[in-house]
Parts: structure tokens; C-alpha cells; sequence
């Protein structure tokens, strides 16, 4: 009878504890406090803090691959979306039918800090390369600097499989923390009088340029750019849904059901790739540093551009626009009004800064797609 | 120092592609508001429908959309007229004042890519303002 309770024990999570399993239920649950206290980009962090939380349990099954006639972990087969990039389309479905690209249709020229704001991808490149990681690895982990998500684990997953969970984490912590990155580097970039900057009104798009925009987009960026398709053109499925006006059902379900769905899925398998001898390496602390620094150079462009822009209209642009270039919608617009009303208390840049913004999640598509077609 | 250099060219290749794609993308986003501009209502009487009759009123005349192939023989004559290089859209045959809706047309098509367009229309406006001038009853003077 003793020995059965002290085998049951020796069986138990409790005994096969380790240090790094505790550090990372500790992560897990401080980025569940993020969410439901701080209110961090909640929709996303308390599934990763809780697949996290899964995974990190000793001796837990969920990521359990299938072995011989023995049935896999529940997360195992989720992940399986990441691994085979089914998920980051169907997410991008979801953000094109919630999407309204007006405003960069109505100031087209705004597109430009969109891609600006890329340039952080492509110099994080270079700064991984540096710290000694592959060139595929150093690919997956500029992608980051787009603060797009989905981007980053599609780009992730083919390019640098073994990085995913540090560079998922990364992009999402990153893109959570969007209100506390950006200010500073925008400010000290900035004038008070570039900052009170009020710009014209944006002149009323029509609903034909609406739905010609997604079909012509994806036409371009197919002939372009082959590689850069499946984002590209799954955002512009979405769009097409909700400005065609034809699909109503389906693009309400895009806008809702499928994004939630997906989201669960996706934030559970992004999290239980966390696992704790995988994840707390010395490589993960760099990629972390480097994602900063991929973040704070897309910021820091997007919002130089918007200076050369502000000099060539001859005043009219407020550079803190360029900000909103790094995808992150609607979260990096809402900061550029923000800091604009610090300068400006009469200034609406919201809807200004949301072409830049839309912009920018094209703009970080397509760099997955460029480095995507020279990397592979 | 092998990956080094491809970084690089990933860099440079890769900045540039990006900003060539969006350049396309805002000329296919223009192309698009042309397109919308002439096959439906010009966005400025759209904004003042929206604000109401009084707006309506207010606004600057625009062409109707339904008046383009009416106007299509000017804009034509005064497309060619430019590629020829002509200066002066009196050159092209346009009558100041019975052409200005199809002045005004060919003046939201093409924009300032059309230098003399602004300086015809001005002309137009001036014209214009002088007959009205001529037509309106005289004011003062009249009381005794």
C-alpha cells in the first residue's frame, strides 16, 4: 500500500518539477496578469499565458506528438496550423473583413510610411546576422519589427521553426506593448510644432474604389511578388467580403467567429511552443533584445519618413503619422493621437494615422514575402 | 562574412522592393479614384449631399458624371492639342465659356498634369465673372 502511494508520487508533476519549468509557469502567469489586470492586449495574451501555463506543467501530454498508434498531445495537433501556416492567413482573413482602407485610399500617399516603417525588418536582418544567427533565423526574427503577429509566425514557421515560440512571444509582447515603445522614440524624433500638426480632412472614398481596391491589390502583389500571396491576398479576401456588401454572413463571420476561433487556436499552440528547455535559452534573450530593437527601428523610420514628408508638403503632414506604420492596428494609430493631442489638444489624427497603419500590414506582408522569395 | 554579404543584398533588395510595390499600389489607389471620378457622382457633390441642400448650394460647381461624353470632344481635342505641345488651350479650339463644363471635367481628370488646364480655367472664371458683370442690373445711382 506505501509503496503504491510512494510510486503515485513519484509519478506525479510534483516530483519531475524543474527550475525552468517554474521559471516559465512564472512567465506564463505573468503574462496572464498582463491580460486580465493590465488589460494587454488581452485576446491574445491569455491564450498564450495559458498554453504556456499547459505546456510548462512536468510530465503535461498536450504537446505530445502522435507515436506509433498512440494518439498525440490536444495542443500537439493544434500547432499543427502553425507548423503547416494555415492559421496567419485565416487570421488576416478575420483583419480584412474588420479593415477599412479608406483612409489610405483617400490619402494614398500615406502608403509610403507603411513602408518606411518596414526598414526596421530589414535592419534587424542585418543586427541578427551580426549576433551569429543563420540567415533564414536572422529573416524570421526581423519579421518582428512589422509588430504583426500573424506575419511573424507564418514567416517563423517556414523559415526558423526551431525560433517560433521566442519570436511569437516576442511579436505579440511587443505589439502589447505598442503604448509604452513608441511614445519616447516619436517624441524625440519630433518637434512640438511637427507634433501640432493638423491635417486636412480626408476626402470621402467611394464604395466602387473600395471593393476595386482588394481584387487590384491582389492582382499586383500576385504578379510582384508570388511568395507574398497568401497573406496578401487572404487580407484581401476578407476586405472584399465586407466592402462587396454581397457576403454579409460571411464577412460577419470572419469579423467574428473565425478570428475568435483561430485566435484560440493559434494563442494556445503559440504558447505551448514555450517550452522550457526550448525557450529559455540565451538565444531567446537575444531575440527578445533584437525584437526591440526590429520594433524601435520600424517606429523610428516610419516617423523619419513622415519628417521628409512633412518638409515636401510644405507642412501639411504630421510626421507622428509615420508611427503608425508598423502594422499593429489599430493599437499604433490610437498612440499617434494620443501623443498628437499631448501637443495639440484640438488635433484628430486617428483617422489619418490609419492609413500608414493599414499601410503597414500590407507593407510587413509583403517584406515576409520578399525575404520569404530570397531566403528560400 | 558569406551571410553577411547576402544580408545585405536582402537589405538593399528588399527596402527597395518594398517601396516599388507601394508606388505601384498608390498609382493603382489614383487609378482607382479616376475610375470612381468619372463613372460616378465627383466626390465634392457627394460631401455636399451629405451636408444637405444648403452645402449643396454653397459648393463649386462640378461636371456631372452623366455629362462626360458630351465633353469628350473638348477633352480630347484638348488632350491632343498638349501632346502636340501646344501652349494655350485656345490653341485647341476651346471656346472659354461655352466649353468651361468640359474644361472643369478635363481640369479634375487630369489634374496638374495639365499646366495650362489651371491657367484656361482662371481665364474661364474671369470671363465669366465679366459677363455676369455686364448682365447684372446697376446698382446706386438710381435713387433720384
Amino acid at each position: 500500500m506505501i509503496n503504491a502511494v510512494v510510486e503515485f508520487v513519484q509519478t506525479s508533476g510534483l516530483m519531475a518539477l524543474t527550475v525552468p519549468q517554474l521559471i516559465m509557469i512564472a512567465v506564463a502567469c505573468g503574462l496572464l496578469y498582463l491580460a486580465i489586470v493590465k488589460k494587454y492586449e488581452p485576446l491574445l495574451l491569455v491564450p498564450i499565458g495559458f498554453g504556456s501555463l499547459l505546456v510548462n506543467l512536468p510530465l503535461s501530454p498536450v504537446m505530445d506528438p502522435a507515436t506509433d498508434g498512440v494518439v498525440g498531445g490536444l495542443i500537439y495537433y493544434f500547432y499543427q496550423g502553425v507548423a503547416l501556416g494555415i492559421y496567419p492567413p485565416l487570421i488576416f482573413v478575420g483583419v480584412g473583413a474588420m479593415t477599412d482602407f479608406g483612409p489610405l485610399l483617400a490619402n494614398p500617399i500615406t502608403g509610403f510610411l507603411g513602408a518606411a516603417a518596414q526598414v526596421g525588418i530589414f535592419a534587424t536582418l542585418l543586427g541578427a546576422l551580426a549576433l551569429g544567427f543563420s540567415l533564414p533565423q536572422a529573416g524570421a526574427i526581423g519579421i518582428i519589427g512589422g509588430a504583426d503577429g500573424p506575419t511573424a509566425i507564418f514567416l517563423a514557421a517556414r523559415l526558423a521553426p526551431e525560433l517560433l515560440g521566442p519570436i511569437a512571444v516576442a511579436a505579440y509582447s511587443y505589439m502589447a506593448l505598442v503604448p509604452i515603445i513608441q511614445p519616447p522614440i516619436m517624441k524625440a524624433l519630433t518637434s512640438a510644432k511637427e507634433r501640432a500638426v493638423v491635417m486636412r480632412e480626408l476626402r470621402p472614398v467611394t464604395q466602387r474604389e473600395k471593393v476595386l481596391f482588394p481584387i487590384g491589390v491582389t492582382i499586383l502583389i500576385g504578379l510582384l511578388l508570388p511568395s507574398a500571396i497568401t497573406l496578401v491576398g487572404a487580407l484581401m479576401l476578407g476586405n472584399l467580403m465586407r466592402e462587396s456588401g454581397v457576403v454579409q454572413r460571411l464577412s460577419g463571420t470572419a469579423q467574428n467567429e473565425l478570428i475568435n476561433i483561430v485566435t484560440i487556436l493559434l494563442g494556445l499552440a503559440v504558447g505551448a511552443s514555450t517550452q522550457a528547455d526550448k525557450f529559455l535559452t540565451p538565444q531567446t534573450m537575444g531575440i527578445i533584445a533584437l525584437g526591440l530593437v526590429a520594433f524601435g527601428i520600424g517606429t523610428a523610420s516610419g516617423v523619419l519618413f513622415g519628417k521628409v514628408m512633412y518638409k515636401l508638403s510644405g507642412g501639411r503632414i504630421n510626421p507622428l503619422i509615420g508611427a503608425a506604420g508598423v502594422s499593429a492596428v489599430p493599437m499604433a494609430a490610437r498612440v499617434v493621437q494620443k501623443v498628437g493631442q499631448q501637443a495639440n489638444p484640438q488635433n484628430f489624427l486617428l483617422m489619418h494615422a490609419m492609413g500608414p497603419n493599414v499601410a503597414g500590414v500590407i507593407g510587413s506582408a509583403v517584406a515576409a514575402g520578399i525575404i520569404l522569395a530570397m531566403l528560400t | 562574412m558569406q551571410d553577411l554579404i547576402l544580408g545585405l543584398e536582402v537589405f538593399a533588395v528588399g527596402v527597395v522592393a518594398v517601396f516599388v510595390t507601394f508606388v505601384l499600389m498608390i498609382v493603382l489607389v489614383r487609378l482607382l479614384q479616376l475610375i470612381a471620378q468619372v463613372t460616378l457622382r465627383p466626390a465634392k457633390q457627394t460631401v455636399a449631399a451629405q451636408k444637405g441642400p444648403a452645402a449643396d448650394a454653397a459648393a463649386p460647381a462640378a461636371p456631372a458624371a452623366d455629362a462626360l461624353p458630351e465633353h469628350l470632344p473638348v477633352i480630347v481635342a484638348a488632350v491632343a492639342a498638349y501632346m502636340q505641345g501646344q501652349g494655350d488651350y485656345r490653341l485647341a479650339g476651346i471656346r472659354p465659356l461655352d466649353d468651361a463644363a468640359a474644361m472643369a471635367t478635363l481640369g479634375r481628370l487630369a489634374g496638374p498634369a495639365l499646366p495650362w488646364v489651371a491657367a484656361g480655367r482662371a481665364d474661364l472664371m474671369a470671363a465669366r465673372t465679366e459677363m455676369i458683370g455686364r448682365r447684372a442690373p446697376k446698382r446706386g445711382g438710381t435713387a433720384s
